[in-house]
């Protein structure tokens, strides 16, 4: 199993690079093999493979809250979130007495496995009827319409407005805007190119700030 | 690009210098643009609200760590048990400890033992040879006993102190009545002196017949 492609990709762009740099310059040693740097995560995740329980809890305590904000705005309901969430942790902890583990970035598995379990979890409820995986069926004029933006809050209206969004515009935005990772590192958990999750997190957010837009729109007309 | 996805990149800091300039006169100058602009920024305070309160109960997060056996609520009460032992174990006197266990306090009483027995062997030794006289040994005089002992005080009377049975009975004999019959004095013929039935005549030394 490995996990950490923008890991193993940046390393591989860098090494590239210093080859062209070698061949340039004339130098046909073979480079030496550096070893590579882990970040803090992914060396307490070594540390709990290496059976540190310690090490399981830091990353626990690390990972909490920006796990459960995914689960909870991907998955259709609290609950559902809730067994997700502890679902992922079971699983991380098992992994432990699996071998052949080669993890580059701990943030990029621990998502890639929430993303595996959420979306499994949502094709065996059948809540698919709201949510869609690609991005057909974007049209939330319906929504903008509809008296729930009227009556809301504006955090209540947000969360609306996110389960109105398509999965993959979904989580993009999720992971862009509540964990706050770069581009790359949602393709390297979504599997797919930074591009693609870029245009994914910018049609998210203009279809979110549309809907934003009517409500304080219509908090002006009243006021 | 349209002035959505310029308010993104913007957000991004994805904008070269020059397109950076071009957006922000185009929001000075352009009120729909400016209306986007607003939005987004509700969005980002909204965003933040959202996340800050979504969290995790402390309930949910036992049961997680149970589930797996790393275990919160044990670890924690295995620390506080830990942590009060701990701070026990200063109050635990060197008494305590050496009377812990019967074997420690067979061990302690022979090494009392041995060393009393020692100590009195060496003073022997030391003071035979001498004419030093004999002193009385010192008076060992107890440690007072804990406030807080358990063992109950008995109250010694002393030995020279006569019984309550006896008390009470000379203490009834004393204020019994006398029943015996009042006697008259009687009168010396002779010497003319009045006294009393059984009574003993003291003489002076000076009166005595030599």
């Amino acid at each position: 199993m490995k996990f950490g492609k923008r890991a193993r990709t940046s390393g591989g762009a860098v090494e590239v690079a210093a080859h062209v740099e070698r061949v340039l310059s004339g130098d046909d040693s073979e480079p030496v093999n550096q070893p590579i740097t882990l970040d803090r995560e992914t060396q307490l995740f070594h540390n709990f493979l290496a059976g540190d329980d310690a090490a399981y809890r830091a990353l626990y305590d690390a990972f909490e809250r920006p796990l459960f904000v995914y689960c909870c705005r991907l998955m259709p309901g609290e609950d559902e979130a809730k067994d997700v969430f502890q679902d992922i942790w079971v699983k991380m902890y098992k992994m432990r007495g699996e071998t052949s583990i080669e993890v580059r970035r701990f943030s990029g598995l621990l998502f890639t496995i929430a993303r595996n379990y959420c979306l499994n979890a949502i094709r065996d409820s059948k809540v698919l009827n709201y949510t869609s995986f690609d991005d057909a069926g974007e049209d939330n004029d319906a929504f903008i319409r509809s008296r729930d933006i009227e009556t809301a809050d504006l955090r209540e209206l947000l969360q609306k407005a996110l389960a109105q969004l398509p999965m993959q515009q979904r989580e993009s935005f999720v992971l862009r805007e509540y964990v706050g990772y770069s581009y790359d590192e949602i393709a390297d958990i979504m599997g797919t190119n930074t591009a693609n999750v870029r245009a994914r997190a910018h049609r998210a957010r203009e279809r979110l700030r549309k809907v934003i837009g009517a409500w304080l729109e219509l908090k002006e007309k009243a006021n | 690009m349209t002035q959505h996805d310029k308010i993104s990149a913007y957000i991004d800091n994805e904008l070269s210098h020059e397109a950076e300039q071009d957006f922000l006169i185009s929001l000075a100058s352009n009120d729909g643009v400016r209306k986007a602009f607003r939005s987004e920024l509700v969005m980002k305070s909204v965003i933040h609200q959202d996340e800050l309160a979504t969290l995790p109960n402390r309930d949910l997060r036992g049961a997680i760590l149970a589930t797996i056996g790393v275990g919160t609520a044990s670890a924690v009460a295995g620390e506080a048990s830990a942590s009060t032992i701990a701070a026990a174990k200063p109050a635990v006197t060197g008494l305590k400890a050496l009377f812990a266990t019967k074997f420690n306090a067979l061990i302690t009483a022979g090494i009392v033992t041995v060393s009393a027995v020692g100590g009195y062997v060496t003073n022997t030794v030391v003071h035979s040879g001498s004419n030093a006289p004999v002193t009385a040994p010192a008076v060992q005089t107890a440690a007072p006993a804990p406030m807080n002992t358990t063992t109950p005080i008995t109250i010694r009377t002393p030995a020279t102190t006569e019984p309550a049975a006896a008390i009470e009975a000379h203490t009834k004999k004393s204020a019994a009545p006398s029943k015996a019959p009042l006697t008259k004095p009687t009168t010396n013929a002779v010497t003319g002196t009045t006294s009393m039935p059984g009574a003993v005549t003291v003489v002076p030394e000076y009166n005595k017949k030599k």
